[in-house]
């Protein structure tokens, strides 16, 4: 992998307030989506994927900060629904409440917070300008944004319909 | 790429670490603990006199031998035995019993006047034992009414809430698990005691065809598991390689003694 393959990276006093702003956005969203979506999970990765799409036409540095808060919210999007079912089984269904359960609630708690912290982290960079890599996220994001496309159109040669 | 597949299996490592560790870890006290077996000894006092206040019981030297027998047969079979066991006879129509606190064991006559033999009371008394063993009252008790009223109640003594209290514990109100869980002790029990857990189901039926059933698709209202759920537990659960040894006992004796 190198360098050509990858368009240059704005840097801060090449960015305008508007695009800061957009990218800055894209981590706050989350929260909103994060409170509306509590009782079922599901509802801001919903917003999150609408906000990436709405976002994917504007310029790399808001795209890059869109895709990287929509991807690094996956997991914990994914952890909350499966304590939400899983504990409606318990209250609804009399399922045991399990150790194996408490350390869950544990994890997802662990992994809400951390997520939260990050995305204020991401924020607050996004806001001045600047890059910032989340793990794993962040390389992703920058490789699926950051990546030249091959445009090599094969040239259209018309044909007679076969006989 | 390989850096990327590495940081993801840092995060999840790190967070199947999280997940196992405070699962590890849990420090919690089950709620049934929270109520010493002293503290439980005490409630029984107080719940048993009002019992005997309400209920007419038959006299304990014509029922203490029988039940005696029962008892030392099951008690074979069990793998703990976490209290002095008393098995009470009360007079009433109703087919019920129910365990109450501190080992104290209660039959209606009502059931026992439903029982073709001593082996099928013994299936009912093992279902009971299993939620004396399991501690399901004081769980149960802890969580309706809270620990904290519990405590007051041990230290005041508030005649009210103990009628409350008694009411509850007669009707045998536990949840699906706890149902479940002492059928599945109660197989155990059974099973190692050379009685065949059949003698459950049997029962079950019985109970089946004397009270009205809960309509069929409404069994997850009901708090209790629905009879047929349990005979179809119980049923699949039962080995029927158990060799069954009869408990000496008159029966239709001991029935008729009931009604004198």
């Amino acid at each position: 992998m190198t360098e050509e393959n990858f368009n240059p990276i704005p840097q801060p006093d090449q960015l305008d307030i508007r695009e800061k702003e957009d990218a800055m956005g894209a981590y706050l969203m989350m929260f909103a989506a994060l409170g509306a979506g509590l009782p079922l999970p599901i509802l801001n990765l919903v917003a999150a994927i609408i906000y990436y799409y709405i976002n994917k036409g504007k310029s790399l540095f808001v795209r890059f900060h869109s895709l990287q808060s929509l991807l690094s919210q996956l997991p914990t999007s994914i952890l909350n629904a499966i304590a939400v079912f899983w504990g409606a089984r318990i209250i609804f269904l009399d399922y045991a409440f399990t150790d194996v359960f408490k350390g869950y609630l544990w994890l997802v708690g662990v992994a809400n917070l951390i997520y939260i912290i990050f995305s204020i982290i991401g924020a607050v960079k996004a806001r001045k300008g600047e890059m910032y890599y989340f793990l794993f996220f962040g390389r992703v994001s920058y490789q699926s944004v950051f990546k030249k496309k091959d445009f090599v159109t094969e040239k259209i040669v018309n044909q007679p319909p076969k006989m | 790429m390989n850096r990327s597949l590495r940081d993801l299996a840092v995060i999840v490592i790190i967070a199947s670490a999280i997940w196992a560790g405070f699962t590890y870890f849990s420090t919690t006290t089950e709620q049934q603990d929270l109520v010493s077996l002293e503290q439980e000894a005490d409630i029984a006092d107080y719940f048993n006199s009002q019992i005997f206040k309400e209920f007419d019981s038959v006299d304990v030297e014509l029922t203490d031998s029988v039940m005696n027998v029962i008892f030392e047969r099951l008690a074979n079979g069990m793998d703990t035995v976490s209290y002095d066991y008393d098995i009470y006879v009360l007079r009433s129509d109703q087919v019920n019993a129910f365990t109450a606190f501190n080992g104290q064991l209660f039959v209606f006559t009502g059931l026992i006047d439903q029982t073709e033999s001593p082996e099928e009371l013994a299936a009912v008394l093992a279902h009971e034992l299993a939620h004396a063993e399991k501690r399901h009252v004081v769980k149960n008790l802890v969580k309706e009414i809270g620990l904290n009223s519990l405590v007051l109640i041990i230290s005041g003594g508030d005649p009210v809430v103990m009628q409350e209290i008694t009411k509850m514990v007669v009707s045998s109100g536990f949840s699906r698990r706890m149902e479940r869980e002492a059928d599945e002790y109660a197989i155990q029990y059974l099973s190692n005691a050379q009685i065949n857990p059949n003698r459950l189901t049997q029962f079950f039926l019985k109970l089946k065809q004397k009270n009205r059933e809960i309509p069929e698709g409404l069994e997850w209202i009901s708090s209790h598991p629905a009879l047929k759920e349990r005979i179809q537990f119980v049923t699949e659960n039962a080995s029927d390689s158990v060799k069954e040894r009869p408990i000496d006992l008159n029966w239709e004796e001991f029935k008729l003694s009931l009604k004198q």
